[in-house]
């Protein structure tokens, strides 16, 4: 069984290496298939087409494609990555300092909407077919459809311009002065401005976590073992969260994985909203800007994120779950 | 698109492009996304036409239709522009009788189409920058060696005058020939020149005082402004927007935002004062002994940041620093200059390639002055490719502000350089980044932040009821226009273009699009830039009647449907 395991695994990371490289080529291909051309963003009107040229062979442009592209692939593979054509420094400088700022709102806001999904979840089942349970649905339902940008417009609109609770947004007051690195997520200016964006980024990801909770448990609590459990007497609270709760537990640790992946790549809008300076805006700027380097290699590292989240859901679907392994390999794959 | 498709796509409403022509902001195509959308008109719209002037039968064959397409910006880019897109749109169908379709694209497209001139029509403008203030870059810009941007329009007469005009050291006589410049271009109507629209902007005035302003678009980011702000005790000046400099490297900037930061900490031999005129900075005096010669006088008060004094060979250092590695955002301004040299103690000659009178007014207030003892050899030494990598620079400049701190995407603190011989009333000054104008807007109208530049009309008159926040709409010398592109039928015929320019009712997009904060313009110079300004052009405001005697004299006639028609070539 190790054996299938193991082949399952290097199967899944083979596949998962593949898709890199295509997501690579598609990037590659697809910023230079967009019309216009990078030039165009620093174009200023007194500048010649001999000053464009200039440029465009400053950016390395003016060589074949496929020169580019073996650079490109080379690039990747050592992890030069160049530096950006906007900012000029490094691309993983760039990219390492907006992402930590992405991550310390999306971890937080998707580690807080799994853990008070699951929880809402459990206890709607709990209730289920109750009024409070038609009611919390309903509401998680609409937090799920209404757009993040709108809630977030209406909550800097009461919150912020009506009462003046938290600031419009940034990620520091304007005057703010750090006491080294720290200091900056961690003082009470930072976490003032987390609050309104963190909450409601966490209200609009609550709902996958409480809905995907509410419907496991109630599969669940419809098996033969839970009559068991109330037949040996055990109390119903112990039941929902010691014994029901555990087994409705795995799908929706399955989906945390890969909603941290596209809540990193999904939260330019977030961002845009609250002035969070984070990835999502980077590399909205950046694709605007036609900035070769940094669009398409935070593009990639998104990609990353997503496809290495999901080989670690079923590496660990494949420990925790050992079926999953033995029926992939037997099937032959999906 | 073909003639069915199109008619289809009439017929279905596709764009709704008719609705929009008496209100503003409803029925909108979409515009999400790179796709570009075209939104075609309802031909029932046209209006019939007087007997004589239509064609009928086999005439037919000797007529082709005036059709043509429209190039205009994403709501969400520009979303005024987008709407004056359509009223045009709408203003050139209704009197005209002409096909004409709007296509929507991103900016990557458009501005692509209309750097390189491949569109029929394209709704441009110019931003207000200092450096536009002098006629020169305006007036070149119709030049038929122009560069990018020319609406492929030529007249030698034009040409000539302009030339002239580069060689006119005297400022006088100078403005005798832009005046006459403009002259040319309002009757050739290379382009229907549209509008100044205001800068609005908001200052907050409960916390800060005594603002000073600059004609344009980039207004308050400028040393006048910081010098004359007052603070309510030790506040900074902070500057809120969604612009901002993505490097403060000398050798690196690709944007305007990359020149506003950068002025800060490196100073120009010249800044361009409120008025837009060049005003002495790091020079306390320029002469011209030749129209290609300039010998410029340097301070002799200045340190850089570091301590060192600031010399002469610092200047020529830096323009040959600049020719050997290169910055393209750049080389409009250095590339003129031939040779560079020190000629006295403390006086620079720069030997130009041909005549320039705009070279203190554009080149001289673009160009930063380095420190020859950071940059002389720093690539080698550092083994960079080119000194734009250049990440680990303390920014040692000469200029009022050094860099505190520089938080890509995010704030920018620039602290005032105490040996510095300007004086400043605040300590330091801060420029922070906010993703839209909402909430830069917001963050003026709690205090948090001094001004808000480039807001939009319904921000402005929220602005406007706030007390302890004043909104003010600036005029400036950046401009709208209807591009035509003049190589392609018809509009190479300039009957046409004066028939679309009287077709054109500007002072209604005006009032609706831009609550009449707005400057009608007949020329390339609006009246905003006072005293290159020609006041007395001819306008064209003979609306649809005279447009559609124009037409017809010109041998235009129209058929049975009200669809215009030109003769086969």
């Amino acid at each position: 069984m190790n054996v299938q395991r193991l082949k399952y695994l290097l199967k899944r990371l083979g596949l998962s290496l593949v898709s890199l490289w295509l997501v690579a080529t598609i990037l590659f291909l697809i910023f230079r298939l967009l019309p216009g051309d990078p030039t165009t963003s620093v174009i200023a009107p007194q500048m010649s087409q001999q000053a464009r040229q200039e440029l465009a062979a400053q950016y390395g442009l003016t060589q074949p494609l496929h020169v580019q592209y073996v650079y490109y692939l080379k690039n990747i593979v050592t992890m030069n990555l160049g530096n950006s054509f906007q900012y000029s420094s490094p691309v993983t400088e760039i990219i390492s300092g907006r992402l930590v700022n992405t991550l310390v709102l999306m971890v937080t806001s998707v580690t807080l909407a799994y853990v008070l999904g699951v929880v809402v979840g459990a206890f709607l089942a709990w209730k289920r077919d109750t009024r409070i349970d038609v009611f919390g649905v309903g509401i998680v339902l609409v937090m799920y459809a209404a757009p993040v940008f709108w809630t977030g417009m209406l909550g800097l609109m009461v919150f912020s311009f009506r009462f003046g609770w938290v600031p419009s947004g940034g990620i520091h007051s304007v005057t703010f002065v750090a006491d080294g690195f720290w200091d900056n997520y961690i003082s009470t200016d930072f976490l003032h401005h987390l609050v309104l964006p963190v909450t409601v980024t966490t209200l609009y990801f609550l709902s996958v976590p409480a809905l995907t909770m509410r419907n496991n448990l109630l599969d669940v609590l419809r098996e033969d073992f839970i009559e068991m459990m109330r037949a040996a007497g055990l109390s119903e609270y112990s039941i929902l969260y010691r014994h029901a709760a555990r087994n409705a537990l795995l799908p929706v640790l399955h989906y945390a994985a890969v909603s941290l992946g596209f809540a990193i790549g999904g939260s330019v809008i977030i961002e845009k909203v609250f002035s969070w300076p984070g990835l999502g805006r980077l590399i909205w700027q950046a694709t605007l800007a036609q900035d070769y380097p940094l669009a398409q290699f935070s593009f990639l590292m998104l990609a990353t994120i997503v496809i290495g989240l999901n080989f670690l859901a079923d590496v660990l679907s494949a420990y925790v779950d050992p079926r999953v392994a033995v029926e992939q390999a037997n099937t032959g794959g999906e | 698109m073909d003639r069915d498709r199109r008619k289809l796509l009439a017929g279905v409403g596709v764009g709704a492009v008719g609705g929009i022509a008496g209100c503003t902001g409803t029925d909108s195509p979409d515009d999400s996304g790179n796709a570009t959308t075209t939104a075609t008109s309802n031909s029932s719209k046209k209006k019939t036409p007087d007997s004589d002037r239509v064609v009928t039968g086999s005439e037919l064959e000797e007529y082709e239709t005036v059709s043509f397409t429209m190039q205009s910006y994403t709501k969400s880019l520009l979303p005024q522009r987008y709407e004056w897109t359509h009223l045009f749109h709408d203003q050139l169908v209704n009197k005209l009788g002409v096909e004409a379709e709007v296509q929507i694209g991103q900016v990557g497209q458009i501005f692509d189409n209309w750097v390189n001139v491949d569109y029929d029509v394209n709704m441009a403008g110019w931003s207000g920058k200092p450096s536009r203030i002098d006629p020169n870059t305006f007036l070149s810009a119709f030049h038929t060696d122009g560069g990018l941007y020319t609406p492929n329009y030529s007249n030698p007469e034009y040409d000539e005058l302009v030339e002239k005009s580069q060689r006119e050291t005297d400022r006088e006589a100078r403005k005798e020939l832009v005046m006459e410049a403009q002259q040319i271009l309002a009757e050739d109507v290379p382009v229907v020149f549209l509008f100044a629209d205001d800068a609005l902007a908001a200052t907050n005035t409960a916390n800060w005082s005594n603002y000073t302003s600059q004609i344009g678009d980039q207004n308050y980011v400028h040393v006048w402004n910081l010098m004359s702000m007052e603070p309510q005790g030790d506040l900074p000046a902070i500057k809120a927007g969604t612009l901002f400099p993505a490097t403060l490297n000398p050798m690196a900037p690709t944007k305007s935002a990359d020149l506003m930061g950068l002025k800060m900490v490196y100073d120009r031999l010249v800044r361009l004062g409120p008025d837009g005129q060049p005003q002495p900075w790091a020079a306390t005096e320029w002469t011209a002994p030749e129209p290609d010669t300039f010998d410029v006088t340097l301070r002799d008060d200045m340190t850089w940041h570091d301590g060192e004094d600031v010399t002469p060979e610092d200047v020529t250092f830096t323009i040959e620093f600049l020719q050997e590695w290169g910055v393209p955002y750049m080389k409009s301004f250095y590339d003129p200059i031939e040779s560079v040299e020190v000629v006295d103690d403390n006086v620079v000659r720069f030997n130009l390639e041909s005549a320039s009178a705009s070279f203190t007014g554009v080149n001289l207030a673009l160009l930063f002055i380095l420190p020859k003892h950071v940059w002389d050899g720093l690539p080698e030494d550092e083994g960079l490719e080119h000194p734009k990598n250049y990440n680990d620079t303390q920014y040692v400049g000469s200029g009022p502000f050094t860099v505190n701190t520089f938080e890509e995407s995010n704030r920018v603190v620039f602290d005032v350089y105490d040996d510095h011989w300007a004086d400043f009333n605040v300590d330091s000054f801060i420029w922070k980044k906010y993703g839209g104008k909402t909430q830069a807007l917001a963050t003026v109208e709690k205090g948090d932040a001094s001004w808000v530049v480039n807001i939009q009309p319904g921000q402005f008159e929220r602005a406007k009821q706030n007390q302890g926040v004043e909104a003010n709409g600036v005029s400036q010398h950046g401009w709208k226009a209807i591009y035509m592109n003049n190589a392609r039928r018809p509009f190479d015929d300039k009957m046409f273009r004066k028939a679309v320019a009287h077709a054109t009712d500007k002072e209604r997009v005006i009032k609706l699009v831009y609550g009449g904060r707005a400057d009608s313009i007949e020329g390339p110079i609006p009246p905003a830039n006072d005293f290159w300004h020609n006041p007395d052009l001819p306008s064209y405001d003979g609306g649809e009647e005279k447009a559609r005697r124009m037409l017809f004299e010109a041998g235009y006639r129209w058929n049975e449907d009200g669809t215009l028609l030109m003769p086969k070539e």
